[in-house]
């Protein structure tokens, strides 16, 4: 991407001047010299000098090439922290096989009945394999949600 | 007590923990472990430490580093195995390993290529083990003089020597570690007890715990990034995989190769934000350059596979130096462990030498039972271990997130760390494909809360910071730490001025 560092500065910019204005929040405490912005304000101060860098450099790979970001990553991570919103409220052992079964299935390059048939046995397995070692060997409690 | 006494009856306490057979069966299932994901491409040993360091939260704390010290060594060790066989370096670290090795392979003498490799791996670790063992304690005892601005100082230091290590833009390393920094001042101030960056939720206050932060930005960016890798991996002919133990000839004639590396290695290891693969480098090139045919590196010299590999080891006992003695991670795994020994109530450095020595020698054995227990395991069962690299994507990537969702999980039973898991992931990613490196952004969510608790409990005690230039300590590492950002800047210049010179050469 040609000027991706630019982008990131301007990003940088922004998230240094959310940053900035909620320092302003911070209760002001009278022990101590310093007070609890003090620190920071400074790595805001000198984040926000480089992402001026950047934006004045634009690109410091100097024609280098770097790897783009790919749509399917987000989509991954996306379906990952929906995983991880209704894992309490549904519960492990019905949220999991899901997950599991829809992500293997997406990301496989199988064709046909063996791609559902592989990802259902992942799912089951998985998910009883995991629970087996958390649960019932490590005695960690998984959320139970609707099966409580 | 001095970090400089030998109490042994702790150290017998420490052996003799670590000889109990499911301790002995803890470290070898580590071990496995650490290969098993070394091995395949793109899972790194941080990721196999981060993804199991759960499985540690209801163990002792000695037997839970011993876990994951096994892992630490089998997964630097695994990468070896396919960047002999298939050209791909499991691990970052065994990116040397691969210019001769694969050669070998090539040649069909890939089992003399893993065995030697195996073989350099042991020595490499039990090299910087002894290391390890003789220079703690003296670190440990020097950095007990240690006052705030000693601390301060200690952590400016290991900020500026990721400048100087990441790569040809400084800046890019500037902007993670700036990250990690500021991420690391999110929740209850430690001086004022107070929030900070909460943005009124209830579960920031809390802030952004180690772990969580750096299973995502190790585990999940990477998951990320595999989902969308497109190519499969085959293993060459495994007939070629023939015999695995090396020839005594191949290690007689290597034991100033194995000494050198090794040192090599662990001096590397020692110097935040390296990690392995520049130190298998750095072995390889004095290994060649000493070579009295060097002509035969890059077409499978087997000499090259011993240094990489002997190097990439040796900074587990570099690595682990830095982490025991003053704190500071050496690379993204002992960043985790200091957050295993953290779940265990436990702080790095020097004091942990003196409340908790028996952590510090189960620590020293299991670098030496975990590097035994990795050359039986490699030797024995490369063939088949090598066979995990065939699990398709599918059945593997999606185990893996729920893996790391549930240790995260784990961790305090609370949703919203799993959560900043995720988000960590993204930033991760997002920040590794634009070439952002991590490790800065590991280091400074590790030294942030050290410099800025240490500089304002100075101030706040003193007045001033003049502590900072008066301490001949601290003195010396601001001075070091000024070198060390000085070469960086110069080398940063030196390479654009290259990179400017080359340019219209490749145009004409």
């Amino acid at each position: 991407m040609k000027a991706q560092d630019r982008y990131v500065g301007i990003g940088l910019l922004i998230f240094c001047a959310i940053l900035y204005a909620n320092t302003f929040t911070f209760r002001t405490t009278h022990w101590e010299p310093l007070g609890m912005a003090f620190w920071p304000r400074l790595l805001i101060m000198l984040l926000a000098a480089v992402a001026v860098h950047l934006i004045i450099k634009g690109n410091l790979d100097h024609g280098g090439r770097t790897e783009p970001l790919a749509r399917g990553a987000f989509v991954t991570a996306a379906a990952g922290f929906a995983y991880i919103i209704l894992l309490e409220p549904i519960g492990f052992l019905i949220m999991t096989p899901i997950f599991i079964f829809i992500f293997s299935v997406v990301i496989s390059r199988r064709k046909g009945l063996w791609r559902m048939v592989e990802s259902a046995a992942t799912a089951c397995l998985g998910t009883i394999a995991i629970y087996a070692v958390f649960e019932l060997g490590l005695k960690l409690v998984l959320p139970s949600g609707l099966l409580e | 007590m001095s970090p400089l006494t030998l109490d042994w009856a702790v150290i017998q306490e420490g052996l003799s923990l670590v000889l109990q057979p499911a301790n002995l069966a803890l470290i070898c299932a580590g071990v496995v472990g650490g290969v098993i994901i070394g091995m395949i491409p793109g899972l790194t040993a941080a990721m196999g430490v981060a993804l199991l360091i759960p499985f540690t939260f209801t163990m002792a704390p000695q037997m839970g580093m011993c876990f994951l010290v096994a892992i630490f060594v089998g997964g630097i060790s695994g990468g070896c195995i396919t960047a002999i066989l298939i050209r791909m370096p499991g691990t970052p670290s065994s990116v040397a390993t691969v210019v001769d090795g694969y050669p070998l392979a090539q040649k069909g003498q890939a089992g003399r290529a893993i065995g030697n490799a195996v073989v350099a791996s042991f020595f490499g670790t039990i090299i910087s083990g002894v290391i390890l063992v003789f220079s703690a304690p003296i670190l440990a005892s020097f950095a007990l003089k240690f006052f705030f601005s000693e601390y301060v100082a200690v952590g400016v230091f290991g900020l500026t020597a990721i400048a100087a290590l990441t790569g040809s833009a400084p800046s890019r390393g500037l902007v993670t570690a700036l990250f990690g920094m500021i991420t690391a001042t999110i929740g209850l101030s430690e001086v004022d007890g107070l929030p900070r960056f909460h943005f009124g939720w209830t579960e920031m206050t809390g802030g952004i715990k180690l772990l969580p932060a750096l299973i995502g930005i190790f585990a999940v960016s990477q998951i990320m990034h595999e989902v969308t890798q497109k190519q499969k991996m085959e293993l060459l002919d495994k007939s070629r995989i023939k015999r695995i133990l090396p020839s005594w000839e191949d290690m007689r004639k290597n034991l100033f190769n194995y000494l050198r590396s090794g040192i090599i290695g662990t001096i590397v290891g020692v110097i935040p934000a390296l990690g392995g693969g520049p130190a298998g480098l750095i072995a390889y090139a004095q290994a060649k350059s000493s070579a009295k045919d060097p002509s035969r590196f890059g077409k499978g010299a087997i000499e090259g596979v011993i240094a990489a590999e002997t190097a990439n080891n040796a900074t587990i006992g570099g690595a682990l130096i830095i982490m025991l003695t003053l704190g500071i991670p050496g690379d993204p795994v002992t960043a985790i462990l200091i957050g295993g020994l953290m779940i265990h109530g436990l702080q790095p450095g020097p004091q942990l030498f003196i409340n908790n020595p028996e952590v510090i020698y189960a620590i020293y054995f299991s670098v030496f039972f975990g590097s035994f227990a990795m050359m039986l395991v490699m030797l024995s069962a490369s063939r088949p271990l090598s066979k995990v690299v065939e699990v398709p994507r599918q059945i593997l990537l999606p185990l893996l997130f729920v893996l790391a969702a549930v240790g995260t999980y784990s961790l305090n039973n609370r949703v919203f760390d799993v959560a900043v898991m995720c988000v960590f992931g993204v930033i991760g990613y997002i920040f590794d494909r634009l070439n952002y490196p991590l490790p800065p952004f590991v280091l400074g969510l590790v030294l942030g809360p050290m410099i800025e608790i240490n500089f304002r409990k100075m101030y706040s005690s003193y007045g001033h910071a003049w502590d900072l230039v008066t301490r001949p300590i601290s003195l010396s590492l601001l001075i070091l730490s000024v070198a060390s950002f000085a070469f960086a800047v110069w080398r940063h210049r030196r390479l654009t001025r290259l990179s400017k010179a080359s340019a219209p050469e490749e145009g004409e």
